[in-house]
């Protein structure tokens, strides 16, 4: 620390000046002259501790200066420090001192006197340095928190950026408490066009609740691309969050799946309170009471998937929500409730908007304790298209030969391996189940009744269905010879793939095929689904080959 | 197993689920899925939307399963169908024996 004594521009206060220099000589301490006020920039420097000792008379004078080099890199990164010095009676006013003045001193002043200022102007030096050195650590750690939120917050994002928030079906309000929430809300298509939905409310709020969400969100969204049941989902969330987190958090949640015509829910509650289904003239008809434990509180061997599934009128509407829109105002002893907030809603004719309104004024007037979610749901046909493989069809022909023998119709599943390798061709991969169904039901005609010599008739009876295939097995364990040939043709010029189908057997009587197919029958239905699904129809070599065309040129159900 | 069942509305319905290729693989297992089902179960629903491709003994499967469970007595839905599956089940007008949806 090194002290810099100003020069008074009254004659007068020269000796006390010179005084107080000797005796900070005496005390060995560091210090310097400075004639006038002017010559301090001389020798101010940004690296070391300053004291400036200013005379009274010359402190208007060092205010002009101070504010002349208040953007010099002494004032912006070490200011000095200053200590007035007052040699005669005068009235000092505070408001005139700047606020790096530290303290006052009269002079003369006793050498003892002066040790003591000096000591405490040493430890308010020291004081401000560690004060200072904290400000920076602080400065890095938020910096530090900062980028971490970021990073953060892209997760959280990213991790719902495949939720449909701008489905038509869907109205929401969603209001986190701090920047993480706590609520989490997901909506994806399902593979069947259903629409699926998630509401839930994890214990407590901010980043700890917030974690939880990622993994659910990432197994719902997975587990309903793929249109799996709603149970299974109750079930796995579960068991992904009983394993995640800490014993006392667990997940409330209700997950609804809405069928593709908007005619049914399937749902799985636990522990939210009641969804709403108001019908559409406007009255509430059904409630989703929570009718099990929430999410991630029992291991899977305990946990209960049953799920409940609610027809609901065309155009009828499901209100979700989290406590968070209940317990509104339960600081002030004055609690919304579950009755009090359907109120309101009915008063504002289920009308999102007003409810959003109502809503948003009751959070500014009771305080918030809580995240807060709202969703409401159009149950209508949800119009997801099936997803469109219209690819350009290759233009390629190709034929395919491929005979199975005994061993192969034993071992292998001769029909899914052909239509495989044929969908793996561009275009093709649409007609697959179609072009399954009519190619299975040739060659399991070929196979139980040229090669196995199986008579249909037991079919009819519902025990004779499944000893005929239990005696299938029995057969085709026990067959030694007979070849099938299949054949398929891609004609892409037709348009068509024919098929051509043959068996090694004896041939049978079709003279009954163009019968109308009795309703309740099961024997012939196969025959009636190729004729249906395929064109060209053609029977020869006695009822030993069967050959049809399988249009391209539209899918069966369009 | 291409096949699991489960309760839903408190016991009252009853889900078949068939994964993959609906066809006489499964015969065994679909009889015994609805075989001896509680009298208070009032529905039955085949739920179709983990099925790929079905053929006509299926259909067969399904129309058994109606024999057994009282034909008419209780109401069975098949649901979640894909079009192709619609198609074959609309094929056979099993519209006029089940509630497809």
């Amino acid at each position: 620390m090194r002290f810099l004594s100003v020069d008074s521009p009254l004659a007068d206060d020269a000796p006390h000046l010179q005084a107080l220099r000797e005796q900070l000589e005496r005390c060995d301490v560091a210090h310097a002259r400075v004639a006038s006020i002017d010559k301090l920039s001389n020798v101010l420097s940004a690296d070391a501790a300053q004291v400036i000792l200013i005379p009274e008379p010359a402190l208007a004078h060092y205010l002009s200066f101070r504010d002349s080099h208040s953007q010099s890199q002494v004032f912006q990164t070490n200011p000095p420090h200053v200590v007035i010095l007052l040699s005669q009676v005068s009235e000092l006013d505070q408001s005139q001192l700047p606020p790096e003045a530290i303290d006052v001193w009269y002079l003369p002043m006793f050498d003892v006197a002066l040790k003591m200022r000096l000591q405490s102007v040493a430890e308010h030096q020291q004081l401000m340095k560690a004060a200072q050195e904290q400000k920076k650590a602080l400065g890095l750690q938020q910096e530090r928190i900062r980028q971490e939120q970021k990073i953060v917050h892209n997760i959280f994002t990213n991790a719902y950026s495949r939720s449909l928030v701008s489905d038509p079906h869907i109205q929401t309000l969603l209001r986190p408490l701090s920047s993480y929430n706590g609520d989490l809300f997901l909506a994806a298509k399902g593979g069947t066009g259903s629409l699926y939905l998630f509401l839930g409310d994890f214990t407590g709020h901010g980043l700890p609740a917030a974690i939880g969400t990622i993994p659910a969100s990432q197994t719902f969204f997975a587990m309903a691309e793929r249109g799996r049941p709603v149970s299974q989902i109750a079930r796995e969330v579960n068991r992904q969050l009983h394993q995640l987190l800490p014993e006392d958090m667990f997940c409330c949640g209700l997950i609804v799946e809405l069928s593709a015509r908007g005619d049914r829910l399937n749902w799985w509650s636990g522990g939210m309170p009641p969804a709403v289904v108001i019908n559409p003239k406007g009255d509430t008809s059904d409630y989703l009471q929570p009718q099990h434990l929430p999410l991630g509180i029992l291991p899977d061997a305990e946990f209960e998937s049953g799920i409940t599934s609610t027809r609901v009128p065309m155009n009828s509407q499901l209100l979700m929500y989290t406590d968070g829109v209940i317990e509104l105002g339960i600081s002030q002893q004055d609690a919304l409730g579950v009755d009090g907030f359907l109120e309101q809603c009915k008063a504002l004719q289920w009308k999102m908007p007003g409810i959003c309104e109502f809503i948003e004024k009751e959070l500014t007037e009771r305080e918030p304790h809580d995240d807060l979610s709202l969703v409401m749901l159009r149950c209508s046909d949800t119009g997801f298209e099936e997803p469109n493989q219209d690819d350009e069809r290759s233009r390629l022909p190709f034929e395919m030969k491929v005979r199975i023998g005994p061993n192969e119709a034993r071992t292998l599943d001769p029909v899914s391996t052909i239509i495989r390798g044929v969908c793996q061709v561009e275009g093709l991969s649409k007609f697959r189940p179609s072009l399954y169904t009519a190619l299975s039901e040739a060659y399991n005609n070929a196979l139980e009744h040229g090669l196995l010599n199986m008579s249909s008739a037991p079919k009819q009876s519902s025990e004779g269905f499944e000893s005929y295939y239990m005696e299938r097995s029995r057969r085709l364990a026990r067959l030694q010879r007979g070849k099938i040939d299949i054949e398929l043709s891609y004609k892409p010029d037709d348009a068509v793939i024919a098929v051509k189908v043959r068996d090694s057997g004896k041939g049978f009587r079709f003279d009954h095929q163009d019968q109308p197919m009795a309703q309740e029958h099961t024997f012939g239905r196969g025959l009636h689904l190729i004729r249906e699904l395929t064109r060209d129809l053609r029977w020869s070599e006695n009822g030993r080959c069967i050959e049809f065309n399988f249009p391209l040129d539209k899918l069966p159900y369009e | 197993m291409n096949l699991f069942t489960e309760y839903a509305n408190d016991g009252k319905h009853f889900i078949i689920h068939v994964k993959g290729t609906f066809d006489f693989s499964v015969v065994h297992d679909f009889r015994q899925a609805y075989e001896g089902l509680s009298e208070k179960i009032g529905t039955v629903i085949v739920d179709f939307r983990e099925t790929e491709y079905i053929d006509s003994s299926a259909l067969g499967m399904l129309l058994n399963m109606r024999k057994s469970l009282g034909a008419g007595s209780r109401s069975i839905h098949l649901v979640n169908c894909r079009p192709d599956v619609r198609k074959v089940l609309d094929i056979s007008r099993f519209d006029k024996l089940f509630v497809i949806e």
